[in-house]
């Protein structure tokens, strides 16, 4: 099964204002110049899956350069080159972390301007992550039972007016 | 005593809490946390995120529950009963940067009940035209199109009356009106929220969001924006520098525990943030979609889209998303409305109707100014509609900076001039949990100190970027070329009306204990 590919890629521009109400993210239709396809849906950290680029008309893209971006957009952001098509279309790729990533190629269309295709992939955890799933128990620890047992209390304690 | 009775008192400590809670919990804690957590490292801005909810958050809430329950009064009042005229004056500048935000507040709620109606339908549409922009952006993806098609019609205007109905009918009684609506929009609340979490987590992959969630990268740590935006998220998810919390609280018996009131209702509107991630992350990784570090997108755009892949249920989970933000959002904007009524009648003794009526017709005309339809920017590299630019640019002002003045005022104020022993002895007075000197030591050092490294780096950004909105001028379509120096003139009118109508505010009035 494939990937599902962007085939209209959106234009994000994030408006930076420091808190929660704006910055909001506007999407304009960009040109349409291809797609990139992976041969599995959801790859796990570490396994290996090929990736296909290819033009309007579907045909494989060769010598598309291929870059992957782990965590777009976030202070974590690293982009990695991944290498360049070959005469079918199609590279290699092997996840170095998991999350979601995006992988982009970028290639010289027909009339010499350059062109670009891109498409999300959800990276899956190989094994669970021992720190992840601490962090999750002692937050939660922290906040819902925090507030449950304390909320319990509350609902058992007399109102002011009866 | 019978001010008390006359102001108006809640009847049990679960509808306080409850509604404490609710008016913390807002659209910001559904989905910018996640947006938070995903841009600082994942499970990484847990520790300065925990951080700053015990040493910022939780502090302040206890200092605004000491200041409404130690003088009966609102923001204001309990500021110039505590620290003069100048603690007043600070008061009504948080009460009036408060109002500014009502304003803008219900005109996203509005936009939330017409994506409610959308959801109903036309939402889940592929995509559209949207005419009002013209021929040149052609076709645009929902729910982007169906957003911004409503937003270049009159029809958010309608939206807004309605929100602003609902927002006097809560409200008219005060907390005798404001209590059962909470005790019954709160919980609805979470079991809207847990449904989505149970469909977010059974997607297929999606458990694995929440492993995404909380797995950290601890390389953002040395990063200071990673702390700066932990310090932000704790300030404003928790409605602080605001008044909201000292409004509330002024009507809450002497003997109430503020201490664990202050504990619970911050643990609540945490713990909402914690389950909201779960729910969000899973249906963000089980569609491939890439957060983003905005409420507004988040709500309108990004989450939509992952809704709009479910395998089934489309309409009825979009329309449970955006009920349970209208209520989020209902729960705060009664609040934000409570904290602007409160002092007015504390101060001038009007009839709460007579206040309640005035406010909301001019809180209506602000909310309207924010949902003008006309396309300005027709290629959408901004904002599109003259309405949301002017919500963009006055959000910057009241939520960056308004917000965190006031909350630095407020600790400068209680720490040096008042002296924050008189509100530590007084919440340890009735409470169950004592509280030791580090409280004072918070107040006067720890959270100025926090909050101006904060400003700082906010400021920092403005002289680095340039002033916020200035970038836009040159996507403004030739009709609307002068809205290019409409950052200059926001600042302005901003900042005169706080500080002017604050003045008025101080030095008219009398209130009836001073008598």
């Amino acid at each position: 099964m494939m990937n599902r590919a962007v085939k209209s890629p959106q234009r994000f521009n994030s408006l930076r204002s420091l808190i929660c109400l704006l910055g909001l993210c506007f999407a304009a239709k960009a040109g349409i110049a291809g797609t990139v396809v992976l041969d599995k849906d959801f790859p796990s950290h570490l396994e290996q899956v090929a990736v296909l680029v290819q033009n309007d008309a579907d045909e494989p893209v060769a010598g598309a350069q291929m870059s992957v971006t782990y965590r777009p957009g976030s202070r974590v952001a690293h982009t990695d080159i991944i290498g360049v098509s070959g005469a079918d279309g199609k590279l290699d790729w092997t996840p170095a972390t998991a999350g979601i990533a995006t992988i982009t190629a970028t290639w010289i269309g027909p009339n010499l301007a350059e062109e670009t295709a891109s498409t999300n992939v959800s990276v899956r955890f190989q094994k669970l992550p021992i720190d992840g799933i601490v962090i999750m128990i002692v937050a939660g620890l922290i906040l819902i039972v925090g507030s449950a047992t304390r909320m319990y209390k509350v609902l058992k304690s007399p109102d002011f007016i009866q | 005593m019978a001010q008390v009775e006359q102001r108006g008192q809640w009847k049990s400590r679960a509808g306080f809490i409850l509604a404490a809670s609710g008016s913390a919990i807002g659209l910001g804690n559904i989905v910018f946390f996640s947006a938070n957590a995903y841009k600082f490292g994942g499970g990484a801005f847990y520790l300065p995120y925990l951080l700053a909810l015990f040493m910022i958050g939780i502090p302040i809430m206890m200092l605004e529950f000491g200041l409404g329950n130690i003088t009966g009064r609102a923001f204001p009042g309990a500021l110039r009963k505590l620290a003069g005229k100048r603690g007043e004056f600070v008061g009504w500048w948080g009460v009036v940067n408060g109002a500014f935000l009502t304003m803008y507040y219900i005109t996203i709620l509005s936009w939330v009940l017409g994506m409610l109606l959308g959801s109903l339908g036309d939402l889940w549409q592929d995509s559209v035209a949207v005419p009002a922009f013209g021929l040149a952006l052609g076709e645009l993806d929902n729910p982007v199109a169906y957003f911004f098609s409503m937003l270049s019609s009159w029809k958010p205007l309608l939206y807004v009356a309605i929100i602003w109905f609902f927002n006097v009918l809560i409200v008219r009684k005060g907390v005798e009106s404001i209590e059962p609506v909470t005790k019954v929009f709160v919980p609805l609340m979470w079991l809207f929220m847990i449904a989505l979490i149970i469909r977010g987590v059974t997607l297929p992959h999606g458990d694995q969001g929440v492993l995404l969630l909380f797995t950290p990268n601890f390389s953002v740590m040395r990063d200071p924006a990673v702390w700066q935006g932990a310090f932000s998220q704790i300030f404003f998810t928790l409605s602080l520098g605001m008044g909201t919390m000292t409004a509330y609280a002024s009507y809450l018996p002497k003997k109430s525990d503020l201490t664990q009131n202050s504990i619970i209702t911050s643990l609540l509107n945490c713990g909402f943030e914690y389950i909201a991630g779960l729910a969000i992350f899973s249906i963000l990784f089980a569609f491939m979609i890439v957060p983003q570090a905005s409420t507004l997108a988040m709500t309108f755009f990004i989450i939509p889209k992952g809704i709009a892949e479910f395998p089934a249920g489309v309409r009825l989970f979009g329309v449970v998303f955006f009920t349970l933000l209208l209520i989020a959002g209902l729960t705060s904007s009664v609040s934000l409305f409570e904290t602007l009524i409160s002092p007015l009648r504390d101060k001038f003794r009007w009839s709460r109707m007579k206040i309640v009526t005035i406010a909301a017709m001019i809180g209506f005309l602000g909310s309207a100014c924010f949902a003008l339809p006309q396309v300005i920017n027709p290629g959408l590299e901004n904002n599109g509609t003259l309405g949301l630019t002017l919500l963009d640019l006055v959000d910057h002002w009241v939520f960056s900076y308004g917000l965190l003045v006031i909350g630095l005022s407020e600790c400068l104020l209680i720490g040096w001039v008042v002296g924050a022993d008189k509100i530590r002895n007084h919440l340890n007075s009735s409470s169950s949990t004592k509280i030791g000197r580090w409280f004072n030591s918070l107040i006067r050092y720890v959270i100025p100190a926090s909050i101006i490294f904060v400003l700082g780096y906010s400021v920092w950004g403005e002289i680095d970027g340039g002033l916020y909105g200035m970038s836009y001028a040159g996507n403004y379509s030739e009709l609307y070329r002068f809205m290019g120096s409409a950052p200059v003139l926001i600042l302005a009118v901003w900042f005169l009306t706080c500080v002017i109508a604050a003045a008025l505010l101080t030095r008219n009035g009398r209130y009836l204990d001073d008598e």
